[in-house]
Formats: C-alpha cells, structure tokens, sequence
C-alpha cells in the first residue's frame, strides 16, 4: 500500500510529522498535559458517524482556485461534494468583485470494467482532454480510493502524457482512506501546489505581508484585516480560494506571512519559512478581543512598529467597547457549547469567555501540538478547564452526549452539527456564514450582537424541535444520550480488534445503560 | 438469503466505458443513489462500510444538489460509518464492521438498518455478507444488505440497488385477507429521492391523483414507513415513472410476487390525463369514474392555462426550448412544453446515461408529439459535449441544471434549474408533474423568461451580426 513517504519522498500526515491527533476526549487540560510532555493519546473510534476523506478535502479544495483544473481518477460518486463549491464560489468571487468561475467538476468515472483492468489509458486521454477544453494553468490529478486500491501508476501515466499538453499536470495523492485528519488533507493540497506553482522570488517586499485566508473566510473578515495592517504600514498579499494563483506564486518574496486560520494554512506557512525564509507570524484564531489584539501585536512587534500596533488597539476598543458590553449584559452567564475546526472553536470558546458566557464544552476537529498548543493553554489561562472532544470534523456522537445532562443555551460552531443541537431544542449560532463577519474587532462584535439576538428569537429552532419530538424521532436512543461516559467509543488504538469478527451479539447488542 | 448472484445482477451500463472523461457529471455514484433513497425512509438508518468521506460527501452532493433540500433520519454527519483508514485496507475491515453495526445497534433508534458499502471494500474484498447474516441471525433488528461500490454505476443505478434488496429482503408475501384489500392499491417506482430534487412534489401531486381514482398508493419513495414497505406487495400494480429507473424493481416484484407493472415517464401537463387512463384500465376502474377525474383536473389545468393568456399571447411566449435534464424528465418536459404550451423544442440533452438497449425507446418517446417538431437530442453526460452541441443549436430558453449556469450566460440563453444538480434555487415541496405541477412550471418559467428578455434581446441581434444592445448603450453611458 502507498504511503506519503514512498510517493512524494518527503511528505508526511500530521499523525507523523506533528503528532497530531483526531481522537480524544476529556479535559482540555488533560489534553494540554499529554501535549507539554510529548505524549499524545492515540486513540480510534468503535463508533463513528460520517466525516470527510482526504480525497474530499484536498481535492475540493484544490478545486477552489479556476487556474487549476481537477481532474478526479475516481469512480463518479467521489467529487459530489464538489457541489458546495458551486455555492462557495459565486458568493468569495462576487463579493470580491472578482470573474465568477465555475467548478468544473471532471472525473474519469471509473467503472467495473476500469477497476478490473486499470485506469491508466483512460487517465492520460482524460488529461489531454481537460487541457484541450479548459486551456488550464494546471491539471491537479486526484487519486481516488479506488484507483489507489487497483494500484494505477498515476505519476507515470502522467510522464507519459506531460509533454503533449501547455498545463502543468500534476498527482494529488489523496486516496480516501490515507486519514482522518483534516490537517493533513490541507496539506497534501499545498503540498503540491508548493511544488507546482509557487516561484523563486524575483525581489523581496519588505512591507508586504502574506495574509492567508481560507474557504470559509470571505471577504467580510478578509477587508477589516487588510486595512489592520494598512494602519502599520503593511501591504497585505492575500493568499485565498477562488481567486488567481499569482498572489500564492510569488508568496515567497513577502517579508513574512501571518494567517487567519493556522490550522488550514500551516503547511504552506511553514514551507515558506523553511524553504524561502518568509517567517510566520504565529497567531492565535483572532476570534475574540484578547486574541485580536495579541494577532496585532505581534504583527506590529515583527515590524517594529509596536507603537503604531498600540494605537490601533486602543482606537478599536473605544469604537467596540460600549456596544459589545451592551451585549455582555445580556449573554453573561449563558451556556455555550462550541464545535468547529481547533483554532476557530478555541477563538469562539475566547470571545464566549469574555462574554461572560459559560463555555460547557469544545468538539474541535484535531489537534496538533505544535500549532495549537499555545492557544490551548492561554485559553485554559483565561477561562478555566473545559470539557474537549477531538472529533475528526465535529462528529456528533459523543457532544450530543455531552449536551444532553444540562442542555447549553446556545449552540455556536461548525453548520453541519447545528441542525442536531436545533432538534435537541438548542438554539443555534454558526461561526461562519459570509455575510456576518466572525473575526476582528468587528467580527467580536457582530458576534455578540448575534449570538443575542439569537437567544432573543429561537422560533425556527423550536419548530424544528416540535418536528423532531412529535412527528419524528431522534436518531440516538436516550440511553447513549444520558449514558454517563461520553467517551466511551474512543478506544485505545492498539486495542482495535483489526483481524478479528467477534460478534458477541447475544448480550452486546443490547444498550448497556 | 438471495443467492449472491440475485442481488448483484444490476449492472450499471458500462459509463464511461468509451469515453476517457465526463465533465460535471449529473448525477453521483450507486452508494449515493442508495443514500438518498434510504434517507427518503422513515427512521431507516444506513450504516456506510466505506472510507469516512463517502457518506458525508454524498450527502452534500445529492442533498445539497437537489435545491438544498436535507432529509433523512440520520444524515450528514449522523449517518454511521466505519470510516476505513489505510489499515484496514492493508488488513481487512470486516473487524471494524462489526463493531460499528454492533455499537450502532446499541446507540442509534431505527426502525430498519441498511449497510451499504462502498468502492473500496469491494475492492479489498470483505466479505459483508457473512457479517451481516451473523447479525440477522443473533439480533432483532431488520437489517437490509446492499452492495453499493460506486464503480458499479451512478445514482440511478444505486435506487434499484435498494429496490431490488427491499424487495428480496424486507417486502413480505401479499396477504390475501388483508382487510383493506378491497380498495384499489399502487406502488410508484422509478423517481430517484433528490436525484429528482422535485421527487416529494411529484410524488405528491400523483398520490393526489390516485386517491381521486380512489386507488391509494403504498410504498411511493416519499417517507414510507417500513411497514408500508412490508405489506407493498399488496398492491395491485406498480407504476414505473420512468422509462428504465426502476425497472428492474419491479420486474423483481413481479417475479417474486406477481404484481404486474406498467412503466410511464413522468406525466406533466395533459399527458397527465393519458396516464391516468392508462393506470384507469390496468386497474379496472369504472372508466366513467376515469372521465369525471379528468375531466374535472382538465377544467381546473385550462383554467390557469387561460388565465396566463394575455401574457401569452401578447408577448408570443412561445420559445425555442432547450432541455438538459435526465430521460425521465426530457420526456415529460418535452411533452408537455411542445403539446400543452406551444414551445418548439428545438434541443434535448439526456444526461442519465441510460442503457444502450432503451436509446431508442427515448427518443421515440421525445418524438412523439402532437404536432410536426424535430428538437435534436443527443444522449450525453459529459458536460463539454452537451455545451457544445447546445452552442450550435442556441434555443432561446433553457431547462438545466446548475452546471449548465456558464454556458447558459455566455450565450445569453435565459435559464431554469430543474435538473440535478441544483444549487441556485431551494426546492422544498415544488412539483412539476401532473396537472397542477405543470401550472407550477409555467409559473417559473414565464417568471424568468419574463425577467431576462434583455437576454433574448442579444442572442438575437449577435445572431444576425448585430452587436449586443446592452453593450451598445452601457458604452453610451
Ligand atoms: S465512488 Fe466509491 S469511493 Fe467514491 S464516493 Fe462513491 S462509493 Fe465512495
């Protein structure tokens, strides 16, 4: 079987390469111990609802920039979700008054026949093809579960056919089943784009700063920082989906990059670094007040421009201030259970605390300790321990659990959960929607008045609950709601029964309540 | 238990097998075909032996895909999955299934379990069926198997995958003294949950029409219990809404208990009043009754149709008509766009990839209008060859999907999403077959048409070398 390491001679999964994780429950500053002492947990799941797959995130998010055309080596199914795209785009694209693109999706659509006797010809015709239509910058070629099972040779297919197309083609190696960390899917898709797109600096920028958004971070939260960094002097090269290439081509002759999100960005931050000696500016997710003004900071600090950084703090806080304490006053006290990507759910969980609100638990995608081990602790610093559940992409299993013995007042995370916590009769906050913006002193505040203003109304979230409770059911028994260990699907990696089929039906199957 | 060879008998017709590519595919695999029906059931759980992403990537392409519309008892990020990583791939994940279905027995309320499975366990070869007879021997569950490896065919393919396992695995023998055996009872196969994303409207407005027959309808697609499924085969026929889909259901149903079916694309506008006559006749119902049904939907369908006149005829609504859309829908939009509402259709896209043998059967089906009208059709999925072909005939309105969007802009053709995928407009419980789905259909159509008649305005002038009348004055100003 391929692994990182034989394909791209370098390359390894977060797993390896940071000691990362996608399994844990417990509390955060348990985690924070095993993080310090250079012992993390590893941990998989017996139970485990639906997630995302390196194929997915790295090559639909690779879809994201029109320059680059995908060209999916997979049976049909597997670029479906390709679909959100097509919404994502149009709203990044229009609002940044950019050319609205589409999305091609372009698949080989293996079929029986291909999984039996190779992929490979329909492969290198399907590349002449996507060159021939779309006149790409780049063909990015993903390879799916299925073509890495059967064992198609991608690279070579891709030699053999390089020369007689303009774009560069290049192999994403993305199947399936490679993790479960979102991290390393990112990464895998800056791997690549490192290797195949960004130059060699033509000069060196000394006032430009790489900004590196995300897929979702818009513009909304892009504008305020740009302008941040405007007010010290700085030019921002924002590095972003849906948008041209140039900016991550030439990223290399900016005097240091700082990011929006660590968790999506890291992989090319710290390429930067080591291979161009762009330093990253290392931030926590500016969610909150606190959070904001240390981003600032140490933004100004790098620069030397300390003084100009101070200045802009004070004039932010004197513009937010009384408003966001008007809010204050109304959420203080308030319960809120926080689900999404780490750096995000950890700034979520900071603005929530200095609200005054009651943070009951945490269910961040992953964690890596050498990225998020600094938020984790000033965060605990801040607010206390907290309940904190590693789930992969914001499983549901065990925080509904988490949820049920003294129901949260808010729900405030990731879009995907908010709809289990509506029918549990919680009202709902997503963290990121494009049109309110989440991050910055801005951000803060909008934040707060929202999160308000949802308390103040639930009544689409009581229907929803109405629905669920009269006409429906829920999809999880009340015995694994109430049962006392959340955790108690996450076992200890080496116990996992691989080989074996022990059925133990008799007595098992039923709820052990 | 079926023999293995009954249950793998579907065979996608071999897509792609000629062609290297298909761009912007308009549909997803088998295993997300069977998601979306197995969503569309009440409290049926399906526990996905496959990588994490499948599942939760065809929920989002189907459901999302189908005008945003997010069903299913446990969905998303709920549906179980064993979530296979490269271990299990080098080792085998039977193991791991196991122990999902054991713990998803003991967590999750279902009133039926269906395990799906996707590419890669087939391809690494688990042996699922073992697994799952271990547990429909030791447990109380109802537990469905269904083979689903994406590599066998796409979403349509997928909905007779499950049709064919309820049918072997859950529907039970008719009971001949079922008390409510006398009143006349279907079954409707063929219209794929969100694949059709109007598929709850439709199913709708047909359950309407049936109970106005005095017939009712069973097991439909629309939310059936398991225990409407059960007892299905207490119908007296089952009608395929669709040239192939569903086909193989029925004929499954037949074979094993003798309900005869009868197949019929989706009707719309007056052909509404053909397929109630013919269901009338399977049936054996009084044909007055027939008569009375139709005629009193007739009235209340030219009504509207009146009521549009002035619109219509002051502004010669009529249009060179283009569709995209699979087989099911290009037949019924046809029909009723060239019979009922004066369009010429001058293109027809079928995206489905149907089975070679039924090519002919389609286009037979799309010819056959009342009046002397010849669109091209051409049956493709890939999207560079429909763009291609449609930017040679040029209709000037435009039914397709969302894919179809840039094409669509780029030729100033005015545009209506009715076929999967659909992500810039929410469908809820809109229908466009029957009667009043076809009024529905106006409504949006006229709407639009109305809108971008700058749109028509520049095709036109570029078609006779003009220069476009909105560059003309923007320059101006
Ligand atoms: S094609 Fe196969 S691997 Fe891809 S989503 Fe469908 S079942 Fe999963």
């Amino acid at each position: 079987m391929s692994t990182f390491e034989r394909d791209i001679g370098v390359f390894q999964g977060r797993e390896q390469r940071l000691d990362g994780i996608v399994h844990f429950g417990g509390n955060a500053s348990e985690l924070l111990k095993c993080s310090k002492e250079k012992n993390m947990p590893r941990k998989c799941r017996t139970y485990s609802g639906s997630g995302s797959c390196a194929f997915i995130a790295a090559l639909l998010n690779t879809c994201a920039f029109p320059e680059v055309k995908v060209l999916a080596h997979s049976p049909v199914g597997c670029t479906a979700g390709a679909i959100l795209f097509g919404l994502f785009g149009p709203i990044q694209q229009r609002s940044r008054g950019v050319p609205v693109t589409t999305t091609d999706i372009i698949t080989t659509e293996l079929n029986e026949q291909d999984v039996v006797f190779g992929g490979a010809s329909k492969l290198e015709k399907a590349i002449l093809e996507t060159d021939k239509y779309f006149h790409p910058k780049a063909i990015a070629v993903g390879i799916s579960c299925a073509a890495g099972i059967i064992g198609d040779d991608v690279e070579a297919s891709i030699k053999n056919v390089q020369s007689q197309v303009k774009a560069n083609v290049f192999a994403v190696h993305c199947e399936g089943y490679k993790t479960l960390h979102v991290g390393t899917m990112w990464d895998i898709m800056w791997h690549e784009l490192i290797e195949h797109v960004i130059k060699e600096p033509r000069e060196k920028k000394k006032d430009t700063v790489n900004l590196i958004s995300g897929p979702t971070i818009g513009p909304i939260d892009e504008q305020p920082f740009i302008e941040l960094l405007g007010k010290l002097g700085l030019k921002a090269n924002v590095i972003l989906n849906y948008s041209s290439l140039n900016s991550l081509e030439y990223a290399t002759e900016s005097a240091a990059s700082v990011a929006l999100c660590s968790q999506a960005s890291h992989y090319l931050a710290d390429q930067l670094e080591k291979r161009w000696g762009v330093p990253l500016i290392d931030t926590h997710y500016a969610a909150s007040i606190d959070y904001t003004d240390d981003w600032v900071r140490k933004v100004a600090k790098h620069f030397g421009k300390e003084k100009e950084g101070e200045k802009i703090i004070q004039e932010e806080h004197d513009r937010i201030m009384p408003e966001f304490n008007k809010y204050k006053k109304e959420l203080e006290g308030k319960s809120v259970f926080i689900s999404v990507n780490i750096p995000r759910a950890l700034g979520c969980a900071s603005l929530a605390m200095e609200l005054g609100m009651k943070v009951m638990g945490v269910n961040a995608f992953q964690y890596d300790p050498p990225i998020n081990q600094n938020s984790l602790e000033s965060l605990i610093k801040k607010g206390g321990d907290f309940p904190l559940v590693i789930s992969g992409i914001g499983q549901v299993t065990e925080t509904l659990n988490m949820v049920q013995k003294g129901k949260p007042d808010i729900y405030f995370g990731d879009f995907e959960p908010s709809i289990w916590f509506a029918k549990n009769g919680v009202v709902t906050l997503t963290t990121f929607d494009f049109a309110r913006p989440h991050m910055g002193y801005t951000g803060a505040l909008e934040t707060a008045r929202s999160l308000a203003y949802v308390l103040r109304n639930p009544s689409y979230h009581k229907k929803v609950e109405a629905y669920t409770t009269k006409y429906g059911k829920f999809p999880y028994k009340k015995e694994w709601l109430q049962y006392p260990d959340p955790y108690r699907f996450l076992i200890d990696e080496v116990d996992e029964v691989v080989y074996g089929k022990d059925f133990g039906i008799n007595n098992e199957v039923k709820v052990h309540a | 238990m079926p023999e293995e060879s009954e249950i793998e008998t579907i065979h996608a017709p071999l897509t792609g097998s000629n062609v290297s590519c298909t761009i912007s595919p308009r549909f997803t695999c088998a295993l997300g075909g069977a998601l979306a029906t197995v969503w569309g059931i009440v409290g049926a759980i399906p526990i996905v032996h496959s990588s994490a992403g499948c599942s939760r990537n065809l929920y989002m392409g189907q459901c999302f895909g189908s005008g945003w519309q997010t069903y299913g008892h446990a969905r998303g990020l709920m549906t179980p999955s064993t979530s296979l990583v490269e271990k299990h791939v080098i080792f085998g994940g039977e193991g791991r299934l196991v122990q999902q279905m054991k713990a998803s027995f003991e967590i999750t309320d279902a009133d039926v379990y269906f395990v799906l499975s996707g590419c890669q366990v087939a391809l690494i070869g688990d042996d699922i069926r073992t697994i799952v007879d271990q547990f429909k021997e030791r447990s109380d569950q109802t537990i469905i198997m269904v083979e689903t490896p994406g590599f066998k065919g796409n979403s349509y393919v997928g909905y007779d995958m499950v049709g064919k396992a309820l049918v072997e695995q859950l529907v039970e023998p008719p009971n001949k003294n079922e008390a409510d055996k006398k009143e006349l009872s279907v079954n409707l196969f063929g219209i794929v949950p969100a694949q059709d994303p109007f598929w709850q409207g439709n199913i709708n407005e047909l359950k309407r029409l049936m109970n106005r027959l005095g017939v009712s309808v069973r097991w439909s697609g629309d939310y059936d219990t398991v225990d409407t499924i059960k007892k299905s085969s207490n119908a007296d026929l089952n009608i395929v809404l669709s040239e192939y889909v569903g086909v193989p259901t029925a004929e499954l149903f037949k074979e094993k208990f003798g309900v005869p079916w009868i197949k019929y694309s989706l009707p719309i506008g007056s052909e509404t009043s053909k397929f109630i006559r013919k269901v009338g006749k399977e049936l054996g119902i009084d044909s007055k009754l027939v008569e009375f049904v139709i005629d009193s939907e007739e009235e209340q369908f030219l009504k509207q149709l009146d009521r549009i006149g002035h619109l219509y005829a002051g502004f010669n609504l009529q249009r060179d008509i283009g569709v995209i859309a699979d087989s099911t829908y290009a037949i019924g939009l046809i029909k009723f766009l060239a019979n009922d509402f004066g369009m010429n259709p001058t293109f027809v896209a079928v995206t489905d990839e149907p089975p070679i043998e039924i090519h002919d059967t389609i286009r037979k089906e799309i010819l056959d209008l009342d009046y002397d009208l010849k669109p091209r059709i051409i049956i493709e999925s890939d999207g560079n060859k429909i763009w291609t072909a449609l930017e040679e005939t040029r209709p000037n309105f435009l039914f397709a999907g969302s894919f179809d969007t840039k094409v669509a802009e780029n030729l100033d053709i005015p545009r209506l999403s009715v076929s999967y995928p659909i992500t810039d407009r929410v469908i809820l419980s809109r229908g466009y077959a029957g009667y009043r789905g076809s009024i529905t259909l106006i409504e949006d159509m006229v709407t639009i048409l109305m809108k971008d008649m700058h749109l028509v305005i520049n095709s036109t002038l570029v078609k006779h070398g003009y220069k476009k009348s909105t560059e003309q004055f923007a320059q101006v100003a």
